[in-house]
């Protein structure tokens, strides 16, 4: 408890002495590409929020696993926080991606790209996983599909790569002969947005632990008001469902 | 074991009664698709070699989203009149539920499929209705039905669970759509050139492993 307090506050303290440090790295330090020169700056920022999403699918497969093995709603926070900050960071590499290609390649999108399409198909997975937990009320019900799902979708993502790579082919950039000063910029710029993708899940995490908790107290004082007094919200319930109507359900009813 | 393909025997059989005596997905699904295929032949007027080499990918595009009908209907059906209570107190392995709504949804994919093949064959002129290219629709088929009956039954507990189904399972579908669609391709003499068999075989034995393996966990109640 008490390692973990000091690890987040010392990534409270980092992130944005490394958020302005990337910056200076990349935007004056790092020398300008051979034929794109400045445009490809933004590479330093594309690459690793798109890294930093992919991190963000792994934990989501990661927690799902393990809820559905302990059925620890922790995990199942987690795994909702992780996919939220994914689609965040997804979006972002994403349309960098596109600001990058337009003056690059002379268009936003190249279709039937596989790194795109492939990119494309996996954010849209949890897309639709934010989808699925948005329409479940339920507690555990909503923990329980959502980590089927956060399985499946990591499953499916490198089938979508294989499959795309059959009739397409690739003309995403790979750049591999770097500079050094490029080479350490980028790997500045990496570290420091896991680090702040890190600190978005953290913040995350602890916003759904906060909600959690509220909803346990309101659940209490619901209870409570409930004893002093709502005995005719219960007949209503009482007709459809004779076995033990739950407070909750009595609540909401009126 | 022989319990196990019994159950699954009994489900599939339950399915083809209700769904032959009440006809009401497999005639809406066929409309459907020979309406597609109408809009499409009058909507592209394609030109011979375009027809040829776009014809898989909008038999597969119209097969989807005929699937995706029909999968909405799949658990649902069982939900409305309490039916799934009753399947799920049965005593027999989830699974065996699974696998045997899977045999029955792949059983209508496939009278949809006998409907498309001809259809599309006629209007766009594309010689679709070739026995080579049999396996790859089929193994495109049983993917389908792997993944749409797990998402089918996890869809179900949703609101708006119309769009939840789409919108959870397409992208999902689309290495499925992609690979069949590539394998059904036709070369200028209208011979089969597609060779993405193999892919399509992997994908289909992965999805159906884990269907079969997260089944449980969506239908516990």
């Amino acid at each position: 408890m008490v390692v973990r307090k000091v690890l987040s506050r010392a990534l409270d303290i980092i992130v944005v002495p490394a958020v302005l440090l990337s910056l200076g790295l990349a935007f004056l330090y790092a020398p300008p590409e051979k034929t794109m020169h400045d445009v490809y700056r933004i590479f330093y920022f594309h690459v690793p929020a798109t890294a930093s999403a992919g991190l963000g699918i792994a934990i989501v497969f990661v927690c799902s696993v393990l809820y559905l093995r302990t059925r620890d709603r922790r995990y199942d926070l987690v795994a909702a926080a992780a996919a939220e900050t994914a689609v965040l960071f997804g979006a972002l590499g994403i349309s960098m991606g596109m600001l990058w290609a337009k003056p690059v390649w002379g268009t936003f999108w190249i279709p039937g790209d596989i790194h795109l399409m492939t990119t494309a198909v996996v954010f849209l997975i949890y897309v639709a996983y934010l989808m699925l937990r948005g329409a479940i009320d339920d507690d555990e019900r909503r923990a329980r599909l959502a980590a089927v799902v956060g399985i499946f979708g990591l499953v499916g993502a490198p089938i979508v790569y294989f499959s795309i790579r059959i009739i397409h082919v690739g003309n995403h950039p790979v750049l591999l002969a770097l500079d050094p000063r490029m080479q350490l910029t980028f790997m500045v710029c990496m570290i420091t947005m896991l680090l702040f993708f890190t600190f978005v899940l953290v913040r995350r995490v602890r916003l759904e632990l906060t909600r959690a908790e509220y909803e346990r107290l309101r659940l209490d004082l619901l209870a409570l008001a409930e004893r002093h007094g709502a005995h005719e919200q219960r007949r209503i319930v009482a007709g459809a469902q004779p076995a033990q109507p739950t407070t909750v359900e009595t609540l909401r009813l009126s | 074991m022989k319990d196990y393909v019994r159950a699954i025997g009994t489900i599939v059989h339950k399915d083809a009664i209700v769904e032959l005596r009440t006809r009401e997905t497999l005639l809406a699904s066929l409309i459907f698709t020979l309406l597609v295929v109408v809009v499409f032949a009058f909507a592209l007027e394609l030109a011979p070699a375009t027809a040829r080499a776009v014809a898989p990918g909008l038999l597969w595009v119209t097969l989807a989203f005929a699937g995706v009908l029909a999968l909405g209907r799949s658990f649902a059906a069982e939900r409305d009149r309490g039916a799934l209570d009753g399947l799920l107190l049965a005593p027999v392995d989830p699974t065996a539920l699974y696998v045997g709504k899977m045999l029955a949804n792949l059983a209508f994919m496939v009278a949809v499929l006998v409907v498309a093949l001809p259809a599309f064959s006629i209007l766009l002129g594309v010689p679709l209705l070739s026995p080579a290219l049999l396996p790859s629709a089929l193994l495109g088929l049983l993917g389908f039905a792997a993944a749409g009956t797990l998402f089918s039954a996890l869809a179900l507990n949703g609101r708006a669970r119309e769009v939840l189904l789409p919108a959870l399972f397409l992208p999902l579908a689309i290495p499925v759509i992609i690979t069949a669609a590539g394998a059904m391709r036709l070369d200028a003499a209208g011979a089969p050139s597609g060779s993405a068999v193999g892919v399509l075989v992997a994908c289909d034995a992965l999805y159906l492993a884990v269907a079969v393996l997260l089944f449980g966990y969506t239908i516990e109640e």
